[in-house]
């Protein structure tokens, strides 16, 4: 039926953002064993990073893609040197600790440099709804599978075929091991750390293209966790996945259901993944970290 | 305890001097709202707004002589600062009375401190149901509540649209019941075609279920009971997926960001008010006045909320006025809730309070957003 | 390996003892000194720090990392609320109660969790915050939903607690009455089987220490603290809503122990100052300096900075938190001349 194939779609849409944020909690828990909790903090600082750009620049939004990614990764950079990198060697909850002060600490930042007003993303990619097969679509959701399935090869080849994945599995396996192996286990940290803010930076675009910029832009990172906790902490395409799943079981829910439970059906997911099967659909990895 | 007879002396001791707030040049008075955070939007608007009042009554020489001077908190719209601020404005600042404590829930936290003090206090912003309903003695809402607002818009829009087939969708929280009842009562009283009422949660950002469920079932009008975000994320998913629907939305919303928000989405919705605006009417000739009051960059945040402010803030200057020298917290509730019929020039229908009544019942103008003008247009 | 957020430090219990003349002495002078606005400050504090010394025994002592604070809290709030405003219990009644019921609740948490440790309990016991918070939305006839309520300040053997001080006083009370019991626990068996769980938890178990009785032990008693610390905030500020228990309060309550020093008494109480304080300081700060900068002062979101700020900077520079500053400064002035 026309009302089941809308929810899906619309379920997948919203799913592809919260796949590029699961991916983004994997890639750095899986280089590093921590859950960076200000995620979606980092992509809204990103967003409005960007968003000043466009606003003195006027550009074309496919040019969105390119530049907030790059200002994501030179944001990962500079978080893991000045906040991470220091912590090396600590317990890995303290470090999760240190992101929840990260992520507190950004979200009022934000507020106070910029305001709280709502506004239009600067950079539009178009108004125009496209129709497949009587179900509608903005160009932006479109761009948002585009993104996720380019992201998701990526990762697959990277993490399959290059050095430095071979190097994070390894170092995900075991830290002590892989250093004792050669591998500058900080510099994978690092590069984990700029590849999940490059990630969180397209998801954080293109969630703003679709609603709008705004301070609570970070609540998109904090509902895509559970796509990463069903998918699997350690899965960098498992979340991608979870992600898809999430969006559309909240559809599904919200269509079927009580619209009013859509929301907390991302916390169900949580508490049931975690009593029956901790380690998610597709991780691995033993679930005793700590 | 032994502090009591301490206290209570101390109190009547205030009392029997100049009332808390006034001296024999200044009356002092409060409000506590958002001036930073989410919330500001509406709440440096409100304040504002109070500010054209205060400067406008200083101006004409004051109230019977005295000067009018403000304090202004700033609680981020949480209702537990809401408490600390108002505290402050009551133990610290001793103001007269209190025209702002932010929304529906920072009121209700401050109001125990409030009653207990016989504050005259003012609701302005946020016109809930519960609020006037049980009465509180010493607080005043103006407006028209969410409810009973729904219920004369839905009839407004039924006599519009015959045979329509109503949907509404609303929060999920206080507001969002006070709407829902409103919308129940009107389907009831013209029995009305009803396919559903939806409840999102505060916050959501992801409307698709709603608006695909209201497509499904058919819907033909859509009350919108969203705040502002809710209401052109609505507007734009129902152009999305095709939905062929009228959509009106409550006055909470209605500002120069949304319109600019929404975009084309939003040409033709329909804004239910019970103040007007500053580019027409009384609301531009306010604004002219206004200029030798607020800077060039303050005037750029007047919106419908420093409208509510004013009213707000001349109703109770016209009430403290009615006291003439001998200004008290009392006196100002006793000729508060004797108010009847006071003009407001237009900017909204004349405010009237009862010994038994806490909210004024103002009367609602319906507008259409016109996309092209980028303004709201008032309807025949 | 030992799920503890910092070194491993096995507090003594030297110091809170000889303080309490002094303590005692100044909660009862202070309402007759401070105005109405510094003596709410101060039951905030004293309120806080109740609930954080029963969180510090689940996360400090025996190393079960929570995210779960809010949600105990709200429990003892609403719980106190309910049974003196909607059924008239007296106070002696309502307040042991709001303790066994948020008890009763974190064992409900705790029990399916004994098997996560760390990272995924943080996460589950994040998860059942929510959970609990949207149980008190739904209850909406018991807990007025999202509008909340408002809470009767009942009577304590006939007296009326009408005033603040009073509140203030019953508070006080408490706090010192927890942190003795908090110390007691310490130095009892219990206490060492924390330990035990927190640093060694399979040679514990080798040693014969029920380890599963113990980590029930511990969220029971930790939550009957903040439980009870949730039912004076109640008492306090008189109106319950849902939003005054959001994850913010949690965080706050880590950011205390990392600040004071995890696992020390003493260190909950100078956190629990210094966090209190320190968004109001910047405030007052802010004001003084005047500019564009007096327009933030009264922001909110200051508060989320220093939070920010305050986990990151303790974390990185001062692990042991505060009382590790006290003991290093107490080290080094007993040394002075001579240091070098």
């Amino acid at each position: 039926m026309q009302f089941l194939a809308d929810l899906i779609v619309s379920g997948l849409a919203a799913g592809a953002v919260y796949g590029l944020f699961g991916m983004a909690y994997a890639a750095i828990y899986k280089a590093t064993g921590v859950v960076n909790f200000a995620q979606g903090e980092v992509a809204m600082l990103i967003v409005y990073l960007t968003a000043a750009v466009f606003l003195r620049v006027p550009l074309p939004f496919w040019s969105a893609l390119l530049i907030a990614p790059l200002i994501g990764i030179a944001t990962g950079l500079v978080l893991d040197r000045l906040v991470i990198r220091p912590m090396v060697g600590r317990p890995a909850f303290a470090i999760v600790m240190v992101t929840i002060g990260l992520a507190v600490m950004l979200r009022a930042l934000i507020v106070l440099v910029w305001g709280s007003e709502l506004r239009e993303f600067p950079a539009r990619a178009g108004e125009a709804v496209l129709t497949f097969s009587g179900v509608g679509l903005y160009p932006v959701q479109i761009l948002a599978f585009v993104v996720l399935a380019i992201a998701i090869a990526a990762a697959w080849a990277l993490l399959r075929f290059s050095r430095m994945g071979l190097a994070m599995r390894a170092t995900a396996i075991d830290e002590r091991t892989a250093t004792l192996m050669g591998i500058d286990v900080r510099r994978v940290a690092a590069i984990a750390w700029a590849a999940s803010a490059g990630v969180s930076a397209l998801a954080g675009v293109l969630f703003a293209s679709t609603t709008f910029v705004g301070p609570d832009l970070f609540q998109a990172g904090l509902k895509a966790f559970p796509a990463t906790i069903v998918g699997g902490l350690d899965s960098v395409i498992g979340s991608a996945i979870g992600g898809l799943i999430l969006g559309v079981v909240e559809n599904l829910t919200g269509g079927y259901g009580d619209t009013a439970l859509k929301e907390i059906s991302g916390f169900i997911a949580i508490v049931a993944v975690l009593m029956i099967r901790p380690t998610g659909l597709f991780g691995a990895r033993d679930v005793e970290r700590l | 305890m032994r502090r009591l007879p301490l206290i209570a002396l101390a109190l009547s001791l205030a009392a029997a001097a100049n009332a808390q707030g006034v001296t024999d040049t200044e009356i002092k008075i409060g409000g506590s709202t958002a001036l930073t955070g989410p919330g500001a939007l509406v709440g440096i608007a409100h304040d504002l707004g109070e500010k054209i009042a205060t400067a406008e009554i200083n101006a004409a020489g004051g109230i019977n002589g005295r000067k009018v001077v403000r304090v202004f908190e700033d609680d981020g719209y949480v209702p537990a600062r809401t408490v600390t601020t108002v505290r402050k404005l009551l133990d610290v600042d001793k103001v007269l009375a209190i025209t702002a404590s932010s929304g529906t829930a920072s009121t209700l936290a401050a109001l125990p401190m409030m009653e207990e003090q016989g504050v005259p206090a003012l609701q302005t912003a946020a016109p809930n149901t519960v609020m006037f309903s049980p009465m509180h003695k010493t607080l005043f809402v103006v407006g028209r509540a969410y409810g009973p607002g729904t219920t004369d818009f839905v009839k407004f829009l039924a006599a519009r649209k015959p045979g329509a087939k109503f949907l509404t969708i609303v929060q999920d929280d206080d507001y969002g019941d006070d709407v829902q009842a409103g919308y129940e009562k009107a389907i009831a009283d013209l029995k009305l075609s009803t396919v559903g009422v939806l409840r999102y949660k505060r916050g959501q950002k992801d409307f698709a279920a709603e608006v695909l469920k209201a497509k499904q079932l058919g819907a033909t009008i859509i009350v919108s009971g969203g705040i502002i975000a809710e209401n052109v994320t609505i507007a734009k998913e129902a152009r999305r997926v095709g939905l062929e629907a009228e959509i009106a939305m409550l006055w909470s919303g209605r500002l120069p960001q949304t319109i600019d928000l929404m975009g084309e989405a939003g040409n033709g919705i329909i804004a239910a008010d019970y103040v007007g605006d500053f580019d027409e009417g009384p609301g531009k000739a306010l604004f002219e006045k206004a200029r030798a009051y607020l800077t060039p960059e303050e005037l750029t945040k007047l919106n419908r909320y420093s409208l509510t402010g004013y009213v707000g803030a001349r109703l109770l200057f016209d009430a403290i006025g009615r006291c003439g020298r001998d200004v008290t917290r009392a006196c100002v509730v006793a000729k508060l809730e004797t108010t009847t019929n006071l003009d407001m020039a237009g900017l909204t229908s004349p405010i009237s309070f009862t010994p038994d009544s806490r909210i004024s019942d103002l009367k609602l103008r319906y507008t259409i957003l016109d996309w092209s003008k980028k303004a709201w247009v008032p309807i025949n | 390996m030992p799920a503890s957020l910092t070194a491993t430090r096995h507090p003594t219990s030297r110091r809170p003892i000889p303080l309490l003349p002094f303590a005692i002495l100044a909660a009862i002078a202070l309402p007759y000194a401070a105005n109405a606005y510094a003596l709410g400050f101060a039951t905030t504090i004293v309120i806080t720090a109740i609930g954080v010394v029963g969180f510090n025994v689940l996360t400090g002592w025996t190393g079960l990392v929570s995210l779960g604070y809010a949600g105990f809290f709200a429990v003892g709030a609403y719980t106190q609320g309910v049974l003196a405003t909607r059924y008239g219990w007296p106070l002696l009644a309502t307040l042991p109660a709001a303790a066994i019921v948020a008890a009763l609740v974190s064992v409900l948490v705790g029990a399916p969790s004994l098997r996560l440790r760390g990272l995924y309990l943080a996460i589950t016991t994040l998860a059942f915050s929510a959970i609990i918070s949207h149980v008190i939305l739904l209850a909406k006839p018991l807990t007025g939903g999202s509008r909340g309520f408002s809470v009767a300040r009942p009577s304590v053997l006939g007296i009326p607690l009408r005033s603040d001080a009073a509140i203030f006083w019953l508070c006080a009370a408490s706090l010192i009455f927890a942190v003795w019991l908090a110390s007691n626990i310490l130095r009892s068996y219990l206490g060492r089987a924390f330990f035990a769980v927190r640093d060694a938890e399979t040679a514990a178990r080798v040693l014969g220490v029920d380890v599963i009785r113990a980590k029930l032990l511990a969220f029971a008693l930790s939550s009957a603290i903040t439980g009870f610390a949730g039912a004076l905030f109640a008492l306090n500020q008189r109106y319950l809503n849902v939003e005054n228990f959001e994850l913010l309060l949690s965080i706050e309550a880590v950011s205390i122990l990392i600040v004071g020093g995890v696992g020390s008494i003493p260190g909950v109480i100078a956190g629990t100052v210094f966090m209190v304080l320190l968004p109001e300081c910047a405030r007052l700060a802010f004001n003084a300096i005047g500019g564009s900068l007096a327009d933030l002062a009264g922001a909110q979101e200051i508060r989320g900075v220093m939070y920010g700020l305050v986990i990151i900077l303790f974390l990185r520079f001062a692990p042991g938190g505060l009382i590790d500053f006290w003991h290093s400064g107490r080290a080094w002035l007993r040394r002075w001349p001579c240091t070098g």
